[in-house]
Parts: structure tokens; C-alpha cells; sequence
């Protein structure tokens, strides 16, 4: 299949990160892809293989350890990390969620103690909003962040988190008291909080149906006592704070997405291929070939909108309605033809250690985390009756 | 066609519910945790006489029609789809050998079949072998019988199996069907085979490597295997097509359940008019493909060929179960991703009633047959 350089000039350095991460995708992830998704444990060697790499903080400054590029080319990376396998890039997109707070908010102290050594590999990190009350509806938070003398103490607990059972330190949105400038119902703010804090505690591992490798929990927080030092950013503003990185988080999942569909359909490529030079019978139909094409059309469309909120990114222009259009779209294609893939191939791609039975799973989720597909609707909607349909 | 469900239809859907509430539903997950066939569930389930129900009076049957069998079949999958797969594997065994089994096979096979102390599979003649083209068998003439060879990839219940019914091409591409035997010399089974979804029913591969079998286990006459295989595909398609509704319906109604709970922007997700769109589209597709799959057992029970209809009935009721279960894990969000939610599973075993018997590819090239002859 074309490579997305054949009909789209990058720049040098979005195409050496593409590449960089396709290299790392096929022989440090797909190798090991089957055996993850059994164990459904985090890969250590590969994070810390993907830290070596420079395939970790790709939007954040070089001086911190970050590969210094655009959106785009996280979007790229995103992409074929998630062909090699969907939890690897899952971790890349936590990182670079975590990073571009803690490099665009954080003190220096915060850059040095946290932001470097996650970009080296050496930590790991949480992205802790969702509760079991607040999913979609992040206005019903009820973590809290009660103000002390020397800090605050935190009381709550959050689930689904990704690295849950795995992380060194989280990043917490919570209720804090309203400033009487800031806002009231989303009177937030988001909290550093380290694994070994006295009252901090993880739940027991979720099961899951697929992305098994990216570990699950929920993190429970009983008088956390946290300084000064823990505040990200400024106080009262953390769901502003968040919304910020929400808009690259949803070009990472509509990436992530696109790269399961495009596992998919080289994998059926491959499989029908096999098939047609066997000249074995009902190889080479209609239906076959329908659902190929389809899938290649929406993997091409996909990225055409993946690379067109990028680019807004990159510019400046808000991308808010684009990204979520993106994310939607992709999401959405990644469950439908995973389905189709394994329809057309039969048993064959149910079958535990086929990779499409795998993909049908991982697909899935996508739909879901990052702002279900339902919220993305929202936020379309809201947007194009605030602005139109352009840019 | 009568929509008014007979007395004994209703008394069968009343007994199956009874059962499903009180001894499948509270550890339906089980055969998804284990992969194992469900041994006690299922001679708990043949203990209500479900095998029964389509087997003539003579054999010691109640000779309901399949529509009883179906609505059966219906009720346990709202419990546990793998549970009704096994037991419409082994009815259609139980069908073949009475209505094509001789004085001997009948003896022989029927009993222990119905008691559940014995297992059988029986696996379609596919003409395109569209859904595994390796899937082929070979009968070559040799004495008083025929020596199979060739491979079976996905046989039901093949690994805990002592039997099966299989389906071999012989001279002058003649179809016929043959009963064999697990310790038959040159038969060997592996399995069972570890699918993502419907776990407690098991498939083994099974290969044949000059298999003799003698002619008192054909079944049938040397002609008319493709007829039996016909047949055994439209049963199949029904049940098939009976049990993704009854999935469906589980499906539905855990979303209903917990969108009924789930508060999210100040009220429950059911006031929302999004999830009571999705609802509403769940509900209408479960219904209409409940009446197609009643149509076509209907019309089985008649001995009109319904292949159209069971055609019909397998195709859109399993594509409905995947688009259900589907929006059912939607409405769940993360928790229908997790696997102490059975949307986690219905999720996983929904997609199945699109690959089997066949994948849905068979059922759409014997509509479009059937379309274009009427049609002229």
C-alpha cells in the first residue's frame, strides 16, 4: 500500500520519526504483539526501547528529551506504533499527554523531577480524570483537593486508568475551592501525584477485552497530604488545563484507530494473497474484494482528516471540531472493518493468536476512551452551531 | 403464517426461562472464564427434554415442529449462547439419524444422545467451501465401504465428541453423508480450538488419514448427501439465527438496565435522547429479525424448502447481534469493556453467528439464487 510520503510531502524530520517508528513497529512490537495481548501485562523492555528511540515526548522540546516535532508527525508516529500494536502506542499517547502538561504548565523543579525522566523511560505515568461517576460527564467530579497550611490534601478516587497497577506518579484533576475570578462548577486543578504517597493506592487489575497490555486500575486517594510543589499549573484553571491537551489526545486515539484498521487490512492483504497463489476457491470475490476496498477508502480518509486537524494544530488554529471528527471517524472505521476483516477471512479470524481476532478487540475501545463517540458528537455540534462548518 | 404461539410453544418458552433464570444466569459468564464445555448446565438443559421436542412420538420423541425447538433455543441463549449452541449442535445429530439413520444407528446413537452421555457434531458440505477451503473430505469406494480422507478445520463439539456426521465427495462428485466414530483408526481430533467468543462450545479439527468406514455407518443413501447437508444447513442457519436473537436480548437488556442507573450530566443515561434512539433501533432489529427466524422455523416444520427463508434469518439476525451488542458496550462505555460485564462477552460472541455455520457470504449467494429465480 502507498505510504502516506508517496502522495504527502513531510518534512524531513516528520518523515525520519515515521520511519523511526515503523522500524520499532515491526521488529521490537509486532514480534511480541500475540504474547502481550495473552499476558496482557505492561512491556517494560518496549517502553524503555521506545524512551532509546526518541519515540517519547514527540511534540516536547529536545531539551527536555522530547523529539522536538510537530503534530503531525506525533499523528505518524501514533499510527504505526499502533500497527505494530494498539497498547504500545496507547503508552506513547499517555506520555505525550502527561509531558506536553507538565512542559507547558510545570515549574522548572516539576520539568526536572517528572518530565525528564518519563521522556527517558525511566517513569511512568497516569492521566487520572475519569471516576465512577464521571465519564463523559467530567462536571460531576467529586475528587477533591481540600487547601493546607503547606499544601492540599486530596480525597477521591478515579477508574479505568491507564497504567493504573504500573505508574510512579499521576496527574490528578480535582475540585478545588472556586477562585472568584475562575470558574464554579469546573473549579478544578490538576495535582502531581507520586505512587509512594501515604494514602495513594491502586486498585486490582481490570480485565479487559482488548489493548490488554495497557494495564488498568483504579487509584484511590485517602488524606493525601501533597505540598505546594504538587500543583500543575494554576489553580482552579486544571479542566481548562486539560481541555488544552484533549485536542492532540484525540489526534493520538483517531491515529491509534487509523493504525488498527490499517493492521487489518494488511493483515487480510496478506492472508487472501496466500489464498489466491493456492488457487484455493472463493479467494478472490466480490465480497473480498468489496471489503478491501472499503476499508482502504476510510483508512485514506482517516488520515486525510487526521493530517488536516494536525496541520490546523500546528498552525495555531483551533482544531477542536477537527480533531473530534478525526477521532469519530477513525474510531468508528477501526470497529467496522476490523468486523468486516474477520467476516471475510471466517473461523480462521476468530481464533485466538490470529492477529484480526485480536484487532476486533482492541478496535473496540476506541469508541470509547478519549471522549466516547457520543461526546465527540457533541462537541462537532456545539462547535458548528458556534462557528459554521469552517475552516 | 399463525403469530399465535401453541400452547406447548408457550409451556416450552416458560420451562426454558424458568431454567435460565435459576440455574444458567448466575454463572453464565463461567463457560467464557474456563473455555470449557458446560457439562453439567448442559445435561441440566437436556434434562427438560429439549432434544426431544422435534423427535417423532415412534422414537420416543414429542414431534413438536422446529418453531418449538427454536423458541427453545431462543431462551437458553439469553442465558448462555454457547450453552444453546451445544444443544442445537447435538439436535441436529439427534434430527438427522431419525429422519435418515437406520434400525441400527438409531439404537444405537439415539439414547445416549438425549441422556447426554454422549457428544456428536455434524459439519455442512460447503459446494464453494467458502468459509475454510480446506475443509474437504474424499470417500474412495474400498469393499463393503469407503476410506475417507481430508480435514475438517471447525467441527462442533469435536474435542469432547465420541461421533460426528460428516460429509465426503465420492465418485462422480457425489456428496455422502458417513457417522464416524472416534476410535476409528487413521480419524484423529485435536482441539479444542480457543475462539475469542462463545467459549463453552467447543471445536476440534479433525483429520481422516484412510478412514474406513463401513457401509452401515452411512447415512442415508450414496445420492442424497448433498440433500441432508442442505437440510442440516437450513437447521443450522435457524438455530443459529434463534440463538443470536436470544444473545441480543441479553444484550439489550443490560444496556437498558444500566443506562437506567448511569447518571451522567445530572440525569440517567436513559433520559438521554441518544440512548433511547440506540435503544429503540436495538429493540425494533431484535424483533425483526425474531420474526424472520420464526418465519423460517415456521416454514421448516411445514417441509416446505424454506432455504430462502433460513437463509434470510441467519444473515440478518447475526449482523443485528454484532450491531446490538455492539451499541450495548457503547451504552456501558468503559464498563462494557471490562470483563465483569457480559456485554464484555456478548460483545466477542455475537461476531460468531456471522462465521458459522458458514460465513455470511453463503447465506447472501443462496438469497440472491433464490432471488433472481423467482424474479424472472
Amino acid at each position: 500500500m502507498p505510504a502516506i510520503e508517496d502522495y504527502w510531502p513531510l518534512a524531513d524530520r516528520q518523515r525520519e520519526l515515521q520511519q523511526a517508528a515503523r522500524q520499532f513497529a515491526q521488529t521490537e512490537i509486532r514480534p511480541q504483539a500475540a504474547a502481550l495481548d495473552r499476558s496482557a501485562r505492561f512491556a517494560r523492555d518496549i517502553y524503555q526501547g521506545m524512551g532509546r528511540q526518541g519515540l517519547l515526548g514527540i511534540t516536547i522540546p529536545s531539551e527536555w528529551g522530547g523529539a522536538g516535532a510537530d503534530t503531525i508527525a506525533y499523528a505518524l508516529v501514533m499510527e504505526e506504533l499502533s500497527v505494530g500494536y494498539a497498547s504500545i502506542a496507547d503508552q506513547c499517547g499517555l506520555v505525550e499527554l502527561c509531558a506536553t502538561l507538565l512542559h507547558g504548565l510545570g515549574t522548572d523543579y516539576q520539568k526536572k523531577r517528572y518530565l525528564a525522566p518519563l521522556l527517558q523511560a525511566e517513569a511512568t505515568c497516569s492521566f487520572a480524570l475519569t471516576e465512577p461517576d464521571a465519564g463523559s460527564d467530567l462536571g460531576a467530579l467529586v475528587t477533591t483537593a481540600e487547601k493546607t497550611a503547606d499544601g492540599f490534601v486530596l480525597n477521591g478516587s478515579k477508574i479505568f486508568i491507564h497504567n493504573g497497577p504500573i505508574c510512579d506518579f499521576a496527574l490528578v484533576l480535582a475540585r478545588t475551592p472556586a477562585r472568584a475570578d475562575g470558574p464554579r462548577r469546573r473549579a478544578m486543578s490538576i495535582f502531581i501525584v507520586e505512587a509512594d504517597t501515604p494514602g495513594f493506592s491502586r486498585g486490582a487489575r481490570e480485565h479487559k477485552m482488548g489493548q490488554r497490555a495497557s494495564e488498568l486500575a483504579s487509584l484511590y486517594f485517602k488524606d493525601c497530604r501533597l505540598t505546594g510543589d504538587a500543583l500543575l499549573g494554576t489553580e482552579g484553571d486544571g479542566f481548562k488545563h486539560m481541555m488544552m491537551v484533549l485536542e492532540k489526545g484525540r489526534i493520538g486515539i483517531a491515529s491509534l484507530s487509523l493504525g488498527i484498521s490499517r493492521s487489518a487490512l494488511e493483515e487480510s492483504l496478506q492472508i487472501f494473497a496466500g489464498r489466491v497463489a493456492a488457487e484455493r476457491p472463493g479467494a478472490d470475490t466480490q465480497t473480498i474484494q468489496w471489503t478491501l476496498a472499503n476499508m482502504a477508502t476510510d483508512i485514506y480518509a482517516a488520515r486525510a482528516m487526521i493530517a488536516h486537524a494536525s496541520g490546523l494544530k500546528d498552525r495555531g488554529i483551533p482544531a477542536n471540531m477537527h480533531a473530534s471528527m478525526a477521532k469519530l471517524f477513525a474510531s468508528e472505521s477501526a470497529v467496522k472493518h476490523t468486523t468486516a476483516a474477520v467476516q471475510i477471512v471466517g473461523l480462521q479470524g476468530y481464533t485466538q493468536g490470529s492477529i484480526l481476532e485480536r484487532l476486533y478487540r482492541d478496535a473496540k475501545v476506541t469508541q470509547i476512551y478519549e471522549g466516547t463517540s457520543e461526546v465527540q458528537r457533541i462537541i462537532i455540534s456545539r462547535d458548528l452551531q458556534r462557528n459554521g462548518l469552517m475552516p | 403464517m399463525d403469530f399465535q404461539p401453541t400452547q406447548s410453544q408457550q409451556m416450552t418458552r416458560r420451562a426454558v426461562q424458568e431454567f435460565v433464570h435459576k440455574e444458567v444466569a448466575p454463572i453464565s459468564q463461567e463457560p467464557d472464564k474456563t473455555a470449557e464445555f458446560p457439562l453439567a448446565m448442559y445435561r441440566q438443559a437436556l434434562a427438560l427434554e429439549v432434544l426431544d421436542i422435534t423427535l417423532p412420538e415412534a422414537l420416543g420423541g414429542i414431534g413438536d415442529d422446529f418453531l418449538s425447538f427454536a423458541i427453545a433455543l431462543e431462551e437458553f441463549a439469553s442465558g448462555s449462547a454457547a450453552l444453546a449452541h451445544s444443544i442445537a449442535a447435538t439436535e441436529a445429530v439427534v434430527y438427522l439419524l431419525s429422519r435418515y439413520g437406520s434400525n441400527r444407528q438409531q439404537q444405537q446413537y439415539l439414547r445416549p444422545l438425549r441422556a447426554g452421555e454422549m457428544f456428536a457434531g455434524a459439519v455442512i458440505w460447503d459446494p464453494d467451501a467458502g468459509s475454510d477451503p480446506t475443509g474437504r473430505l474424499h470417500a474412495f469406494p474400498d469393499g463393503d465401504g469407503h476410506r475417507l480422507s481430508g480435514t475438517l478445520p471447525h467441527v462442533p463439539l469435536a474435542p469432547a465428541a465420541g461421533l460426528a456426521i460428516v460429509f465426503a465427495m465420492g465418485v462422480n462428485d457425489r456428496i455422502s453423508a458417513f457417522i464416524v466414530e472416534k476410535q476409528m483408526p487413521g480419524l484423529t481430533a485435536a482441539g479444542p480450538q480457543e475462539f475469542m467468543g462463545m467459549r463453552g462450545f467447543p471445536f476440534g479439527r479433525l483429520t481422516f488419514r484412510d478412514v474406513f468406514v463401513s457401509s452401515d455407518h452411512r447415512l442415508g443413501s450414496t445420492e442424497s448427501g448433498s440433500k441432508i447437508s442442505d437440510e442440516l444447513l437450513m437447521r443450522g442457519e435457524t438455530a443459529v439465527g434463534a440463538i443470536a436473537v436470544g444473545l441480543s436480548r441479553a444484550a439489550l437488556e443490560a444496556a437498558v438496565k444500566h443506562s437506567k442507573a448511569r447518571i451522567q450530566f445530572g440525569k440517567p443515561l436513559a433520559a438521554l435522547q441518544a440512548t433511547q434512539n440506540k435503544i429503540a433501533d436495538m429493540a425494533a432489529a431484535i424483533q425483526s429479525a425474531r420474526l424472520l427466524v420464526y418465519d423460517a422455523a415456521f416454514s421448516l416444520g411445514q417441509g416446505k424448502p424454506p432455504a430462502r427463508q433460513t437463509a434470510m434469518a441467519k444473515l440478518i439476525a447475526s449482523e443485528m447481534a454484532v450491531g446490538v451488542c455492539r451499541e450495548a458496550v457503547q451504552i456501558h462505555g468503559g464498563y462494557g469493556y471490562v470483563k465483569d460485564y457480559p456485554v464484555e462477552r456478548l460483545y466477542r460472541d455475537a461476531l460468531f453467528s456471522q462465521l458459522y455455520p458458514t460465513v455470511n457470504e453463503v447465506q447472501r449467494k443462496a438469497v440472491a439464487q433464490l432471488t433472481y429465480r423467482r424474479i424472472r
